[in-house]
């Protein structure tokens, strides 16, 4: 865990409900994988797979918690895989997934016990991680069909995103620190390039010191997918403007991810789905400074795919 | 840049906890600032002291370098600490404050 990335009051104050949710979305993927069986190309069903994988890792990474970012980053990869149609849900692949989850849910439960230390069970999760990769090199029915047709790819280069985003007026009071997000979200690949936007913030005579001003320019290489980004965000989706721009579809490497869109999030945006309500707590006063309010909200479900 | 002394020191603490009493502090010492009275254009700010910053303190200082903007001066960050380098570069406001040697170095 990063000291300087990771305020230690957040974590005592909003890991239980990390670990509660992350136990929810561990019973989810089980039940998806079980549904699956029957309809192993089920779109939808693989698309929720995918979601639940990707935030626990998401949520696992904002916390610090290495193991469980580094383990449920193998899943998540070869769920990519599967809902894109590149490899096939057969039913030994299906088992391997369920140990993968067993895995999962005894990282998160260690979380707790030890604040992120790693639990026992190394070498299984690095013999279940190689076989994740073994199904992940081997060619599924659309890899078969287009290697017949297709020169060899270049080395994947990564994608360049823009990010626009502008944090709401509360940020500060509501216990959120844009630092550490863009650091998180440095963590997603290399920034090449960022710029703050200073002119929105006011003279020091106008300014008021717990309201924040700050909004930037992000160009992100990454090999992540625009919901690893999102992730990242999560935390102030109620107070952040956000814009993402995908790189363009000519990009090398970039594969299905370079779709012309945007996403935006506005803080009136009062339709969006919340399906993870995390709980509201006081901080305590430290050394007579104001007492703060944190307030956590996040969504793992997505309307759109 | 000539090592002349600085106009303001920072805090030890740069932080959304103690926000208003530094912004109460450099308004204090804007309104007395004696290098605007000798016409220097360009403010010196040591961060040395400076060991805990977040973006709320980023912004403070942002927001003094706006207001020296305003009386034609520039704010130039020396002698920064790791951790306010560090955070002037990760919010991209680092052109903004640090000296061009502090800003190209590690």
């Amino acid at each position: 865990m990063k000291d300087h990335d990771i305020d230690t009051s957040f974590i005592a104050d909003a890991l239980p409900a990390f670990l509660s949710e992350a136990r929810e979305q561990v019973e989810s993927i089980e039940q998806l994988l079980l549904e699956l069986e029957d309809t192993p190309e089920d779109r939808g069903l693989l698309d929720a797979l995918f979601r639940c994988a990707h935030t626990v890792k998401g949520s696992a990474g904002i916390f610090g918690l290495d193991a469980v970012v580094g383990f449920t980053h193998h899943v998540e990869t070869l769920l990519d895989r599967l809902r894109e149609g590149q490899l096939s849900l057969s039913p030994e692949l299906s088992t391997l997934l369920l140990q993968c989850n067993d895995q999962i849910k005894a990282l998160v439960d260690a979380a707790q016990d030890t604040g992120g230390g790693e639990a026992e069970g190394a070498d299984a999760r690095a013999a279940l991680v190689a076989r994740l990769q073994a199904f992940g090199h081997a060619p599924g029915p659309v890899d078969a069909a287009a290697a017949a047709e297709t020169p060899p790819a270049a080395e994947p280069q990564p994608a360049r995103w823009h990010l626009a985003a502008r944090f709401g007026a509360e940020t500060f009071r509501n216990g959120m620190d844009p630092l550490t997000i863009l650091r998180y979200v440095a963590g997603l690949g290399t920034i090449p390039h960022v710029s703050c936007n200073t002119a929105s913030v006011p003279t020091l005579d106008e300014l008021d010191p717990e309201q924040c001003h700050l909004g930037f320019d992000i160009a992100l290489e990454t090999e992540e997918p625009r919901e690893a980004i999102e992730a990242a965000f999560s935390f102030v989706r109620d107070d952040c403007q956000l814009v993402i721009t995908p790189p363009p579809p000519t990009s090398q490497g970039s594969g299905r991810r370079c779709r012309a869109w945007a996403t935006s999030w506005s803080t009136s945006a009062s339709s969006r789905p919340r399906s993870w309500a995390w709980r509201c707590s006081d901080r305590t006063s430290r050394g007579g400074r104001p007492a703060r309010h944190r307030r956590w909200v996040t969504s793992c479900r997505r309307t759109t795919a | 840049m000539p090592n002349s002394a600085p106009h303001l020191r920072l805090p030890q603490e740069l932080t959304i906890y103690t926000a208003a009493e530094t912004r109460a502090a450099w308004l204090a010492w804007l309104s007395g600032d004696e290098a605007l009275a000798a016409g220097n254009p360009v403010c010196r700010v040591d961060g040395e002291a400076v060991d805990e910053v977040d973006a709320a303190g980023v912004q403070l200082l942002v927001s003094l370098a706006n207001s020296l903007q305003g009386q034609q001066r520039t704010l130039r960050l020396c002698n920064t600490s790791r951790p306010l380098r560090q955070a002037c570069r990760d919010l991209g406001a680092a052109a903004l404050l640090l000296d061009a040697d502090e800003g190209a170095a590690a």
